[in-house]
C-alpha cells in the first residue's frame, strides 16, 4: 500500500474504529468535497450523529460538525377549560411527528388505587383516547407510549380540562451533535486507514471499509 | 449438557414468537437488506429487524441465529415497554423496567445501553434457545451433536461489548462485566462471537452454503 503523506487533503470512503458487523457502531463518512456524516449506534440505531465538514491541514485532521440539523422532538398542544364538575375530561389525540395518526398508543399515568399504582388506557386505531378523573387541587404527569416511538412526558392540573395533541418522534434517531469542532493530530496517514491522537493522548485507528 | 433441571420455560425466542403469533394487535416482522447504515450486523426498530446483507454473507449459521435472537429480545423489550396494557400485569414489568435503569444510572430506557445491559439478565435464556436451534438445524442436524452449553452461553454475550478493529474489547456492559469479572475470560468470549461472526477456521457453527 502506498504512503499518502501527510500532504493528503481530501479522505473519500466509510472509515470506522470498530470491528465491522458486531451490534455497536461508530464511523465518519467522509465525502471528496469536504463534507461527512458520522454515526454512532447499535442495534435499536443511533446513540449519536452529525453532518459537518472536515480539513486535512499538516499533521492535523479537523472535524467541523456545523452542518447537523437540531432535531425536532416530540411535542404537544393543550387546549383547556374549567367547569364546576366534580370530574375533569382529557381527549387525546396521538400523531407521529409527520402527523400520522399513532395507533396502539398506550396512555399511562399515576393510580394509588391499582395494585401496580399505575393506571392508562389504549387509545384507537387512530390515537384517540379519553380518559375521566376527579378533580383534584394537583398535577399529574402522563406518559405516553407508543411502540416504534420515544416515550413523551407532560404534566396537568387536575382542576382542569383538556384537548390535548401529542406528536411522537421516532425511535432510533439518536442525539445530533452540532457547533462542535474536534481536531485530532494525525500519526500515520494512508490509503485504507489512518491512526490519530485522541484527546487523551491515545493512539486510535480508523480502517476504511 | 445444559445446567438446569428445568428449562422448559427458559426457551425464550419461542416464548416471544408465540406472543406475536398469538396476538391480534402485533406482529414481528424480519427481513433483510443493505442498511443506510452498513456497520451494524442487525438493527431493531419497534417490531421490525431488519438484518444486514452483508453479515448474512459472512456469519456461520449460529451467528446469524443468534443476532435473530437477540433482536428478537430488542423488539420484545420495545413492545413491554411501550404498550404495558398489552399484557395481563404489563405495568410491573414495565416498572422492573425503570427500576433497573434508576438502579443502573441509565436515563433512557428506549437506549441501546439500556436494552444491552437488561438482556444481561436473559443469558441463560438466549444460549438456551441457541442450543436448542442449533440442535436441531445446525450443528445437530441428523445427529443431535451439540457444541457444549459453555459455547452458546458464550454466544449469547453478544452486544454487550464494543471491540476495535483488532477485536479487542474497548467496553464492556456493567452486566458483562459482573457475570464475567475476568477480563481474559470475557475476552475470550468476544473471540468466540467474532470467530462465528466472521465464520473464519475457528468457527463451530455450521456454513451457509
Amino acid at each position: 500500500m502506498p504512503f499518502v503523506g501527510f500532504n493528503q487533503t481530501i479522505l473519500s470512503g466509510l472509515f470506522s474504529d470498530l470491528e465491522p458487523l458486531q451490534e455497536h457502531y461508530n464511523y465518519y463518512k467522509f465525502e471528496e468535497d469536504g463534507t461527512f456524516e458520522y454515526h454512532n449506534g447499535a442495534s435499536l440505531g443511533d446513540n449519536f450523529y452529525a453532518f459537518g465538514t472536515y480539513s486535512l491541514k499538516n499533521d492535523s485532521l479537523v472535524l467541523n460538525f456545523n452542518e447537523t440539523i437540531p432535531l425536532k422532538i416530540g411535542f404537544h398542544s393543550f387546549e383547556i377549560w374549567k367547569n364546576s364538575t366534580k370530574n375533569i375530561e382529557i381527549n387525546f389525540n396521538v400523531f407521529s411527528l409527520n402527523k400520522t395518526p399513532a395507533s396502539n398508543v398506550n396512555i399511562i399515568y399515576k393510580d394509588s388505587s391499582t395494585k401496580s399504582g399505575y393506571n392508562g388506557i389504549i387509545a384507537d386505531k387512530l390515537g384517540r383516547a379519553n380518559l375521566k378523573l376527579k378533580k383534584e387541587n394537583k398535577n399529574l404527569e402522563i406518559s405516553i407510549s407508543n411502540i416504534g416511538f420515544k416515550e413523551y412526558k407532560l404534566k396537568i392540573d387536575k382542576n382542569y380540562n383538556y384537548n390535548i395533541d401529542v406528536f411522537l418522534l421516532e425511535q432510533g434517531l439518536g442525539i445530533p451533535i452540532k457547533n462542535q469542532i474536534i481536531c485530532y493530530k494525525i500519526v500515520e496517514m494512508r490509503n485504507d486507514y489512518f491512526i490519530v491522537l485522541d484527546e487523551n493522548n491515545k493512539k486510535i485507528k480508523w480502517k476504511k471499509r | 449438557m445444559v445446567p438446569f433441571d428445568s428449562i422448559t420455560e427458559l426457551n425464550f425466542s419461542e416464548y416471544i414468537l408465540s406472543l406475536f403469533n398469538d396476538s391480534n394487535t402485533f406482529s414481528y416482522t424480519i427481513q433483510n437488506s443493505t442498511p443506510d447504515n452498513p456497520e451494524a450486523n442487525a438493527s431493531t426498530l419497534g417490531l421490525t429487524t431488519t438484518m444486514n446483507d452483508n453479515y448474512l454473507a459472512t456469519a456461520s449459521n449460529l451467528s446469524i441465529a443468534r443476532t435473530m435472537i437477540h433482536e428478537l429480545v430488542h423488539a420484545y423489550l420495545n413492545l413491554r415497554y411501550s404498550s404495558p396494557f398489552s399484557f395481563d400485569n404489563g405495568m410491573d414489568f414495565r416498572l422492573k423496567m425503570e427500576q433497573y435503569a434508576q438502579d443502573n444510572g441509565i436515563q433512557d430506557i428506549q437506549s441501546n445501553e439500556f436494552h444491552h445491559d437488561f438482556m444481561g439478565q436473559y443469558i441463560n435464556a438466549i444460549a438456551y434457545s441457541l442450543y436448542e436451534w442449533d440442535k436441531e438445524y445446525g450443528t445437530g442436524l441428523g445427529n443431535n451433536d451439540d457444541l457444549g452449553w459453555d459455547y452458546y452461553y458464550a454466544m449469547s454475550f453478544s452486544g454487550q461489548f464494543v471491540v476495535d478493529i483488532n477485536g479487542n474489547i474497548v467496553s464492556s456492559s456493567d452486566t458483562f462485566e459482573a457475570l464475567v469479572p475476568n477480563s481474559s475470560e470475557r475476552q475470550q468470549i468476544v473471540n468466540i462471537i467474532l470467530n462465528e461472526q466472521n465464520n473464519n477456521s475457528d468457527a463451530q457453527g455450521t456454513s451457509c452454503d
